[in-house]
């Protein structure tokens, strides 16, 4: 019902047409009251007219049709009401007055009425027009009336009538005019109203505009500057004056400028605000473009710099956050994962996995110092690179260079932020990509255990930031790792503790079978000497059950003979744990007396100190040891007793142990002497000692029997002996004993027999030769004289006397030649002995005479003889030393040959080797080489033709071998000859005797 | 055999000896050439064509040679072995001829290849019959392989 009424009462609005509202909101107020006045009049006529009939109709005509017309207003359909309605009023009207009989009808002044609604509903040209027309109207009836054409008045009024006729009017003009008025008043509270706003508005605005800090512009759409309202917080890029009126191209740089104007361009188009970002002089700008009236935009720019700088702070610090996140998050996964691991391997491979995964970075690798705390030992890396390092065993010394050594030396973190210009950092050729690294010290227990790398392609990746929370995270794992290290050492000690358990209890078992099996006496006493436990070892030994000791201490049983050096060595028990080796005489229970070894040493069993004895009988080794005694004592003295010379001989040390009286009488060296020096073997058995091959003999067959050796005794007389050695100990030392027979005489005679025989079987030898020789060279001549004696008489019978005389020379020559031989024969044979005894011959005498025997020889072949002075004197046999001269003399001047000018030198030589030799020198015909031997030969002639017997040097060889001389030539054929010889001096003893 | 020129080579050092055995072989043996050398060098300069021996015209290869044992300078076993060592001489009898009977000497020679061995006897007419026998022997009856 209200909503009926509401509609009823709200006039339509045009919300864009103002003054449509107002002839809207006018016609309506309009409508109702016409409504109303014909409703009003309607209603009145039954009271007014007795025949109401027509006027009922009228009214109601009247009122239904305004009420249509105001319902269609209500549709919308303003112009067209007003317009129908103005015409209609018009029409009413102008018909009442013509009906009514002229402009005493009170409609007259409805004519005003219309004029007015037309104005006000419609607009001014509509409302001249109805006004006009009601003027023509009301002239017309006017005229009409003054004309007296008189209307006839069809409808009456009644004064009633008239009243409610001019009510209506009035009321009806009135209340337009009221509404009109309040309109008019509204309207103008209205304007005033917003009047203020807008006041109000400007001022917020001018305030807002003095307050913002941007600085506005406005640009038409030819990209001219109109306007500028500067701002308080910046300038503008030039003073107002500069640029407004100009456009952007001359005002700002090119870049700003195509920009500005492409936005200007887009914010004309779309009619949209557009703004961008810009940068100048170093600060940064944001300019809206916001649509203006008559094609202007408004360009409201701002300083963002502040912005942008709080933008970067701020995407820095989300940065910083994240990664702090990303770190943090790192740490403790791997905190949550590591600290459930044990096995150290795997531990710090998933470490560093781990890390290089949750910090997104390109390697991270986990040192450990080694054993020595000389390397750190790479334990885990990342990918591909970290595993390839660990295979090929990767490690970095401490004392070099690297970030790994540098932070594990300095226990503090490094950051290399640009690995080439860091003087610390270490290429790695796994790692080429490293830019930057960060080393970590793992520290545990205030050690340090290690260093963790991590290593970014990038530059600059790391700031002091990062450090605090990687440290933190790097301490966790170091001591994570520890941990593992300590559990792995848990697992090994508990191991370990259960194996030595293990050991243990296999040790007891077999301490009890040991116990109870040994053949050896096992007694175990407590601290007191009471027995608790014996072997059947013991029982074997003592002869005592375990039930007759146990219980029992050692004296009560008084079984020990030798008490008192046991009850010494328990003290020595307590003191030193042990007592080793001691001999016990024991009365076993059969009453017989044996000897007994033991060994105690404190020992706990079942947790009690205990005194545990092993004892060995050794009776029986008592007594060997009293065999042995008594016998060394035999050998003693056999030895000292033998008359062959023996000594013992350390093998080790070569020195003499024990010699005995024959040695002493053989080598003339005192016993003490002896013994006192390891250097006596030397002086005995000469440099060398013992010869080595002897000692190698020795160890190989343990025994040498006559084995001849040379000795010397204490005043140097050599002697030989016959060795016999034997391998003996003596004191647990190896050693030799030697005895030594002395061959010397038997050896002297055998050697005299030997040089004897030897000398003999030369002589014969020689007497072989010489018989042979002699019987060939007397053989000779015979043929030659059997030969030609043969011949003779063929020569003679012949008659060839020249033959004949010819070879009877040869015959006698041949029988000349075998009387010569002959004689020098006998000569030679005298040789053999000294004639004269030696004596002292002055050489210078001795070569003159010899010069004077051959005189003769020696003017027919005109040989100069020169002598020189002062030759050394000689001991010897002078008629034989005499013949050497002349043998030689001859000699020289025989084989003379061609030489013009033949000389003979006479004299003494010095050899470099100190020797001295006389010499005989000729320039003859010389000697070929391979002759030198040979001419000294008996018989050996080199010219078989020459005179001569070839006995002549053979005789000087051997004068001079009886002077125990020497003779040797010196030649070379066709440069003559050097016979060099030497002599005994006078000072010497002389040669052989005899001969 | 027959009418070649015959050479034999005397290497003997007693020059009486060497006369007697010259003699007896130019009247007994159908010889053209006896060479006589005096010493054992001459000889093996003789034999190897050395010295004054090198020409084949000096030196014509001997049918014979007799050779005493005592030589000078080269003794004659020495030249023995040394021409029985070489392929080319090897077949040239040698006859030591020699007053030396030692037992020595003989077995000397003949472990050095000697083809015989001959004491000259101090008989004068067993000398003669000895050059002539030795000679018909040799140089007769003895035949040697074409060189």
């Amino acid at each position: 019902m209200a909503k009926w009424l509401k509609y009823f009462w709200t006039p339509p609005s045009f919300p864009d047409n103002e003054t449509k509202t107002l002839q809207a909101a006018l016609l309506h107020a309009t409508l109702l009251v016409s409504i109303t006045m014909a409703a009003m009049y309607t209603l009145s006529v039954p009271f007014a007219y007795e025949k109401p009939g027509l006027y009922l109709v009228i009214g109601l005509t009247i009122t239904l049709t305004d009420l249509g017309l105001f319902l269609l207003l209500q549709h919308g359909y303003l112009k067209q009401i007003a317009l129908f309605f103005t015409t209609l009023n018009w029409l009413l009207f102008t018909t009442l007055a013509v009906l009514g009989g002229g402009l005493k009808f009170s409609t007259a002044s409805a004519y005003f009425l219309i004029a007015i609604i037309a104005i006000l509903t419609l607009s001014n040209k509509w409302g001249i027009l109805f006004t006009a027309l009601s003027l023509a109207s009301i002239l017309t009836l006017s005229i009409l009336e003054q004309q007296g054409r008189a209307l006839t008045p069809y409808l009456s009024s009644t004064p009633a009538m008239q009243i409610v006729a001019i009510a209506i009017t009035l009321g009806g003009g009135a209340a337009i005019l009221i509404i009109v008025n309040n309109n008019l008043m509204q309207n103008l509270r209205e304007q005033r109203r917003i009047a203020q706003l807008l006041e109000k508005r400007n001022a917020t605005l001018s305030a807002l505009l003095d307050a913002l800090p941007d600085a506005i512009f406005r640009l038409n759409a030819e990209g001219i500057w109109i306007d500028h309202i500067p701002s308080k917080e910046f300038k503008t890029l030039l003073p107002p004056a500069e640029f407004l009126g100009k456009s952007l191209e001359a005002t700002l740089p090119e870049e700003l400028a195509s920009q500005t104007r492409f936005y200007l361009q887009q914010t004309l188009e779309t009619g949209q605000v557009h703004s961008f970002e810009y940068e100048l002089n170093g600060a940064y700008f944001e300019g809206r473009f916001v649509p203006s009236e008559g094609n202007h935009v408004v360009v409201i720019v701002r300083d963002i710099t502040e912005r942008v700088e709080a933008q970067k702070e701020y995407t820095k610090l989300l940065d910083t956050l994240e990664r702090r996140n990303a770190q943090l998050r790192t740490a403790a996964e791997v905190s949550k994962t590591c600290s459930a691991i044990f096995d150290r391997k795997v531990l710090i491979e998933k470490a560093v996995n781990l890390i290089q995964k949750g910090l997104g970075v390109y390697y991270v690798g986990l040192f450990l110092v080694d054993e020595e705390k000389q390397q750190a030992v790479l334990q885990g890396g990342s990918g591909e690179a970290g595993k390839q390092m660990l295979e090929a065993d990767y490690h970095l010394p401490l004392k070099g260079q690297s970030m790994i050594a540098w932070c594990i030396r300095h226990n503090r973190a490094r950051i290399a932020q640009q690995t080439t210009r860091d003087r610390v950092w270490l290429q790695n050729p796994y790692l080429p990509q490293t830019r930057s690294e960060l080393a970590l010290p793992l520290t545990s227990r205030e050690q340090v255990i290690g260093a963790l790398t991590v290593q970014s392609t990038r530059e600059n990746a790391f700031s002091p930031g990062d450090i605090t929370i990687l440290q933190a995270m790097a301490e966790q794992l170091a001591i994570t790792i520890d941990n593992a290290n300590l559990f792995t050492k848990l697992q090994h000690e508990l191991a370990e503790r259960r194996r030595v358990e293990a050991a243990l209890r296999s040790s007891e078992e077999k301490f009890q079978k040991i116990f109870r099996s040994s053949p050896v006496a096992i007694s175990i006493r407590d601290l007191d000497g009471r027995y608790i436990n014996v072997n059947d070892g013991f029982t074997a030994l003592t002869g005592y059950t375990l039930e007759e000791v146990v219980g029992k201490s050692v004296e009560e049983l008084g079984y020990i003979v030798n008490f008192e050096a046991w009850h010494k060595s328990q003290k020595r028990l307590r003191k030193e744990g042990a007592v080793k080796d001691l001999v016990l005489e024991i009365r076993r229970k059969d009453g017989r007396q044996v000897f007994v070894l033991a060994n105690s040493e404190l020992t706990t069993l079942d947790g009690e100190v205990r005194v545990l004895t092993s004892s060995m009988d050794i009776t029986e080794r008592k007594q060997a040891e009293e065999a042995l005694k008594a016998s060394e004592e035999k050998f003693a003295k056999a030895f000292h007793a033998s008359p062959n010379a023996a000594f013992i001989q350390r093998v080790a040390d070569h020195v003499y142990l024990e010699v005995n009286d024959a040695f002493c009488r053989l080598t003339g060296f005192e016993r003490a002497e002896v013994l006192a020096s390891s250097a006596i073997e030397k002086s005995i058995f000469g440099k060398a000692g013992m010869p080595p091959g002897l000692i190698e003999r020795l160890q190989n067959e343990k025994e040498l029997r006559n084995y001849e050796m040379k000795f010397f005794t204490k005043t140097g007389q050599a002697g030989t002996g016959l060795l016999s050695v034997e391998r003996i100990t003596v004191n647990n030392e190896a050693c030799f004993l030697v005895l030594i027979q002395d061959v010397t005489q038997q050896k002297r005679a055998e050697a005299e027999r030997e040089a004897l025989i030897q000398e003999l079987s030369l002589k014969n030898a020689e007497l072989e030769r010489f018989t042979y020789t002699v019987s060939h060279d007397l053989k000779s001549p015979l043929v030659t004289i059997r030969g030609f004696a043969g011949y003779l008489e063929q020569d003679a019978a012949l008659g060839d006397l020249e033959r004949l005389r010819n070879d009877i020379d040869r015959i006698n020559k041949a029988a000349g030649q075998m009387q010569r031989l002959l004689d020098e024969l006998l000569e030679l044979s005298r040789i053999g002995r000294l004639v004269n005894p030696p004596e002292h011959i002055s050489m210078d005498d001795l070569v003159r005479e010899a010069i004077s025997l051959v005189e003769g020889q020696l003017t027919a072949a005109q040989v100069e003889v020169q002598v020189e002075p002062a030759l050394p004197a000689v001991y010897g046999d002078r008629t034989r030393l005499l013949e050497v001269f002349q043998n030689l003399l001859d000699n020289a001047i025989k084989f003379m040959g061609p030489q013009k000018q033949p000389r003979i030198e006479i004299g003494v030589k010095t050899f470099p080797n100190g020797e001295q030799a006389f010499f005989v020198r000729d320039n003859g015909i010389g000697i070929a080489p391979q002759y030198h031997e040979k001419i000294f030969g008996l018989f050996d002639k080199l010219d078989r033709n020459s005179e001569g017997t070839g006995v002549g040097l053979a005789l000087v060889k051997r004068i001079i071998d009886v002077h125990n001389g020497k003779i040797w030539v010196q030649s070379e054929l066709g440069h003559g000859a050097t016979f060099y010889f030497t002599l005994p001096g006078p000072q010497s003893a002389g040669g052989k005797d005899g001969q | 055999m027959g009418n070649e020129p015959i050479t034999i080579l005397l290497v003997e050092d007693n020059l009486d000896h060497a006369e007697l055995v010259m003699r007896c072989l130019a009247e007994h043996v159908i010889t053209n050439h006896v060479v006589h050398v005096s010493d054992g060098q001459a000889a093996l300069d003789y034999l190897f064509r050395k010295n004054e021996f090198s020409s084949p015209e000096k030196a014509p290869r001997p049918q014979l040679v007799l050779l005493d044992l005592r030589l000078p300078k080269v003794d004659g076993i020495e030249v023995l072995k040394k021409v029985k060592d070489v392929e080319a001489l090897r077949s040239i009898p040698i006859v030591i001829l020699t007053t030396s009977e030692a037992e020595y000497d003989v077995t000397r020679a003949y472990t050095h290849y000697a083809n015989s061995y001959i004491v000259k006897p101090i008989d004068h007419q067993k000398f003669l019959r000895l050059m002539n026998d030795l000679g018909f022997y040799w140089i007769e009856w003895n035949t040697t392989p074409e060189v």
